[in-house]
Order: C-alpha cells, then sequence, then structure tokens
C-alpha cells in the first residue's frame, strides 16, 4: 500500500527522532562517566562539544556530495565502537573514545538533516521532529550515567536504532529521485543577499546556544524538574516546526522569540512559567536551519554543518565566564533576544498562505 | 557582589593550556574551509541558476 505523501514526510522525522535519541542517550552517559572523574571536568566537555558540533560542516558538505554514502550507519558503527573503548583504562584511551564518539555523533547528525530535510518537501516538521529527539535523549543519558549500568550496554544500544536508519534511506532514496529535493525550501528573504542571510542565522544560533545556558533556572532542584526542562525544550523544538508549518515561518519564528522573553525573565523562581518560555525559545531552532538550507538548497548537510558552528560558538564562552546575578542575566538575555528579533523580521520572507 | 565570574582561571589554564591551543586550531581551520565550502556553494548555484535563465525553456523560444 502507497504511504500518503505526509505520512511518508514525517516518517523519517519519527525515524530520526529516535536515532537521535540513541546519539546522545550514549553521547552523555559516556559524558556523565568522564564527568564523574574531576581531572576531565573541564576539558572533556569543551571537547566534546567542538569536537561534536563543528566538523559537521565538512561531513554535511562530504555528505551532500556523495549521498550513497550512509554517514547514519558509520556513525552508529563509531557510537558502538566508542562506547567499548571507554572499558579501556588511561587517559590517552579515554581521549581517543571521546574523539570516537564525537565523529560518530557528528555522523548521524548530518545524515539525519540530510534524511529529514531532502524528503520534508519544503515542511519544517520532519526535520523539527528529528532535532527534538536529542533533548530527551540528553537527559536519559545523564540519568543513567548515574546509575550502575555498564558502559558496554550503551554500544549494544547504538546498534539498536540500525534499522531506523535503513528504513530512512528509503525516504531518502525516494526523495532524491526529484533533482533538487530542497528546492521547496523558500524561507528567506530574498531583498536580502544569501552571505546575509547566513550570517544573521548563524548569529541567532549563536545567540539561542548561549541563552540556552543563560536560562534563569534556580527552581531547578530536583531530578524530575530537570527532566521537565528537557521535555520543554523537545516539545518546543518540534512544536516550532509543527507550527511554522501550518502557521508560517515568520510568525512563528517572531511570535516564539518575542513570547518567550518574559516568560524566561518572570521564571527564575517559577517553574511553570519558565518552562513555557523555554518552550517558546526552542520553537526557533528548525527555524534557523530552514532559513540556511533556503539560500544552500543544492547542500542541506552544509546548511546543518552551519547551525552546529553556531551553537559551539553560542557554548563556547560558558566554559570561559558566567554572569551570577539574575538581574544581569535577565539584561543579557532581554538584549540577545530583541537582535534575534530584528535578525529574523529582516532575514525571513513574508508568510504565504499555505496549510491552514 | 560581581556580576560576572571567570571560570578559566591561571591554575586551570597551566593544566589545559596546550590540548585548548590545539583544539581552538582545529576549530578554526574546519571553519575556515566551511566559509570556503560556502563560498563555492554560492557561486554554484548561482551559475547554475543563470545557466537555467539562458537555456530556453519551450521550442517556440529555441533559435532555429
Amino acid at each position: 500500500m502507497e504511504r500518503s505523501e505526509p505520512t511518508a514526510r514525517l516518517s523519517a522525522g519519527w525515524l530520526y527522532f529516535y536515532v537521535h535519541f540513541v546519539t546522545e542517550v550514549v553521547c552523555f552517559f559516556a559524558l556523565g562517566r568522564l564527568a564523574g572523574d574531576s581531572a576531565y571536568l573541564w576539558i572533556m566537555p569543551l571537547i566534546y562539544d567542538a569536537l561534536a558540533f563543528v566538523p559537521q560542516s565538512l561531513i554535511g558538505a562530504w555528505s551532500d556530495r556523495h549521498p550513497r554514502c550512509s554517514f547514519g550507519l558509520i556513525g552508529l558503527a563509531l557510537l558502538s565502537g566508542a562506547s567499548l573503548l571507554f572499558l579501556l583504562q588511561g587517559k590517552t584511551a579515554a581521549l581517543i573514545a571521546l574523539i570516537v564518539l564525537c565523529i560518530g555523533n557528528a555522523c548521524t547528525h548530518v545524515n539525519g538533516a540530510e534524511v529529514t530535510l531532502r524528503s520534508a518537501a519544503g515542511r519544517l516538521a520532519p526535520s523539527a521532529i528529528f532535532v527534538s529527539g536529542g533533548s530527551f535523549g540528553v537527559i536519559t543519558g545523564r540519568l543513567l550515567a548515574k546509575t550502575a549500568l555498564p558502559i558496554w550496554v550503551m554500544a549494544v544500544f547504538a546498534l539498536t536504532a540500525i534499522p531506523f536508519v535503513l528504513l530512512a534511506e528509503y525516504d531518502r532514496r525516494a526523495a532524491d529521485k526529484a533533482a533538487r529535493p530542497c528546492a521547496a525550501f523558500r524561507y528567506a528573504s530574498e531583498k536580502v543577499p544569501a552571505v546575509a542571510v547566513i550570517l544573521v542565522a548563524v548569529l541567532i544560533v549563536i545567540v539561542r546556544g548561549y541563552m540556552g545556558y543563560g536560562i534563569p533556572t534556580a527552581w531547578k532542584k530536583t531530578v524530575l524538574q530537570t527532566v521537565l526542562l528537557y521535555v520543554a525544550m523537545g516539545v518546543g523544538k518540534a512544536s516550532g516546526g509543527l507550527l511554522a508549518d501550518r502557521f508560517g515561518v515568520k510568525r512563528i519564528a517572531l511570535f516564539s522569540a518575542a513570547a518567550a522573553l518574559p516568560f524566561l525573565l518572570l521564571g527564575d523562581e517559577r517553574m511553570l512559567i519558565s518552562l513555557i518560555g523555554v518552550m517558546f525559545f526552542s520553537m526557533t531552532m528548525s527555524i534557523t536551519l530552514a532559513l540556511l538550507v533556503s539560500v544552500l538548497p543544492e547542500a542541506p548537510g552544509l546548511a546543518f554543518g552551519l547551525t552546529t558552528i553556531g551553537l559551539f560558538l553560542g557554548t563556547a564562552p560558558i566554559f570561559f565566564f558566567k554572569f551570577t546575578t539574575v538581574r544581569a542575566n535577565g539584561i543579557i538575555i532581554a538584549a540577545l533576544t530583541l537582535l534575534c528579533l530584528i535578525g529574523m523580521a529582516i532575514i525571513i520572507r513574508k508568510d504565504e498562505k499555505r496549510y491552514v | 557582589m560581581s556580576e560576572f565570574r571567570w571560570l578559566f582561571d591561571a591554575a586551570l589554564a597551566a593544566h589545559v593550556r596546550t590540548p585548548l591551543l590545539i583544539l581552538a586550531i582545529v576549530v578554526l581551520l574546519i571553519i575556515a574551509v566551511t566559509a570556503v565550502l560556502v563560498a563555492q556553494t554560492l557561486k554554484n548555484q548561482r551559475l547554475t541558476s543563470a545557466a537555467q535563465e539562458e537555456t530556453p525553456q519551450t521550442t517556440e523560444d529555441a533559435p532555429c
């Protein structure tokens, strides 16, 4: 039986939701175990962020040029291998394992982006669903790292995603029959030069990356509250894409960024208000990706890699300094949100009436 | 109370200076290569769309 078009589009998103979930569980389980050792406490997460996020642009560019090369399978093999390498003793072995883990993480992410963007027919929902899986994986991996679970279990767990990658490849192959599968992404303003769109979109990702760690969450004291924070992030990321497809990219981008601000600023001590803010704040994730694909439709992997470079540049400062008061945090968050709003208003094209 | 605090102090710097330097060089190199790839992709896309605009769309437009 033929699947209906929307079902086929979303299936890649859900398949890679699980692959992304598995990837982050494996990575944050390993990171949790490493962070338990104080010698690695500072440098290992920074190495992880750099080597998992930054090379995705190069892997993405390679993947764009060599569609037959399944980076999803390569990534899962590397994640599984890295989990076994962590069994070896010594700092050098741990460093090698971490580098393999990072490259594995980068490969599965790039393939997820390629599959969900190419098979999306210009919609944001598939890539948004794929991206949201990561939030659930991060918190699950962190929690599991605190248990007595042996790390080899992660080597096996990584392999459970293989059927999902193989199934998603069907969607990619079907989408690649079209001459330009990403040509339907046309969300960037035509009045703004492509280079400017890229620079502003990456700047927005940098700001979002930084804000992700700067959000005041004094209410977060228990494990359940931490879980709820990550669930809000995941739900926000997915719903951003779904709502943008329904109501328009520009409308949702501007609404979510503006609406998030008061909730985030007033939610330092109040969990529910803060969670609403986090959800709104996470909604722009798939929108910046769609903007970059709009100006680089021939290179969705490279476009995705630009967002991950932005994410690294946004998170890197938190390793070096932090604002210690809610007031300073609030001023920074308000200023950065305003900057994002202006940027998005300029580079996103006016919404057409569609899908309503 | 100061509103700003450095997390990267001298003691930490002494331990991680070399790996941090290597990491910074790797990151900067990748970003530079990415910038070249983006420029190349934009140029190729421009050339492709220009070529498509020049190609006659129908047989009526085609020169005999």
